[in-house]
């Protein structure tokens, strides 16, 4: 079967699954370094997760270069450089809104709710995970997909109702109103861009066969 | 909710089912029904920490659609049937249950 020569050959495609693998447990981990950091109002554990940003551009960097090097065939190349950039952009929203984190205070009527979608982010993340593993496997996609969505469908509702809160919230200058709107923008579009790399694992799994 | 006079979690639900079934469909006049005369009581609840697996059990048993989530005497949520079927379909993705 095409799908079983193209994902089990050689030693330079095994490092690229390798590295691909590694890149989305880092994601994982970051997503779940930002919600305690949101939990403990931890500054300094913040700052850490921009240096997972800058590892995470050193995976993307190494797994592009071996794809192109010559790992799997030149048809799937776009499509799997793609999806590493899907996921890389996922870290420099997170940096981003960890930065938005350290530049104001989250108000205290919406951090509860912050939290839980911080927590849903790493389910998800979690989910993708599972979605790329079970691509390897040659496994079906479509119950992991719909789980990915289902998440992502929490998580909009939850955005809806903060937007709402939000209005509530009295705002003393321009900045301060911007940062916590890009925050919650930050944190709340991560979901979005992990179903885009889902979407993009099905476009992989469906072209192989 | 239905807050009923009295102590600790005395509370009933009026869900769009009731109101038809128990108001319209009977040809009542909505503002002469008062809304403890059509909650459904008492609410269910369940501890936070239930599983998806007790929840949709006291469901089946209940006849109801939706359970209020607890810590205590607090309630802090309601979960639904569409939430269970989320739970189970998140679940069946992981690999977490078997069907």
């Amino acid at each position: 079967m095409i799908f079983e020569k193209i994902l089990s050959l050689s030693k330079k495609e095994q490092e690229v699954t390798d590295n691909m693998r590694e890149h989305i447990k880092l994601l994982c981990s970051a997503c779940d370094l930002f919600r305690t950091t949101l939990e403990n109002n931890d500054r300094n554990l913040m700052r850490n997760l921009i240096d997972l940003e800058r590892e995470s551009d050193s995976i993307r960097r190494k797994i592009i270069s071996k794809i192109y090097e010559g790992a799997f065939l030149p048809y799937l190349r776009p499509d799997l450089c793609r999806f590493v950039e899907i996921v890389d952009h996922v870290f420099d929203v997170l940096g981003d809104t960890a930065r938005y984190c350290l530049d104001g205070k989250i108000p205290e009527q919406i951090k509860s709710e912050c939290i839980r979608i911080a927590y849903l982010n790493i389910k998800i993340c979690e989910m993708l995970l599972i979605t790329f593993e079970a691509l390897l496997k040659r496994d079906d996609l479509r119950e992991k997909t719909l789980a990915i969505r289902i998440y992502e469908k929490k998580i909009d509702d939850i955005k809806f109702s903060l937007i709402k809160d939000i209005h509530k919230i009295p705002i003393s200058n321009f900045w301060e109103g911007k940062i916590l709107s890009d925050f919650i923008s930050g944190l709340t579009t991560i979901s979005d861009i992990v179903e885009d790399a889902s979407d993009y694992l099905q476009i992989i799994n469906v072209s192989m066969k | 909710m239905v807050r009923f006079p009295g102590k600790g979690l005395n509370y009933g639900i009026i869900t769009a089912r009731d109101i038809v079934f128990k108001v319209l469909a009977k040809g009542l006049d909505p503002k002469d029904i008062k809304v403890s005369e059509i909650a459904s009581k008492p609410a269910i609840c369940v501890d936070k920490n239930a599983n998806i697996n007790e929840v949709a059990s006291l469901m089946e048993n209940k006849k109801i659609a939706r359970i209020l989530v607890c810590d205590g005497e607090e309630i802090i949520g309601v979960i639904a049937l569409l939430d269970l079927m989320a739970g189970t379909l998140i679940m069946r993705a992981r690999g977490e249950h078997d069907f």
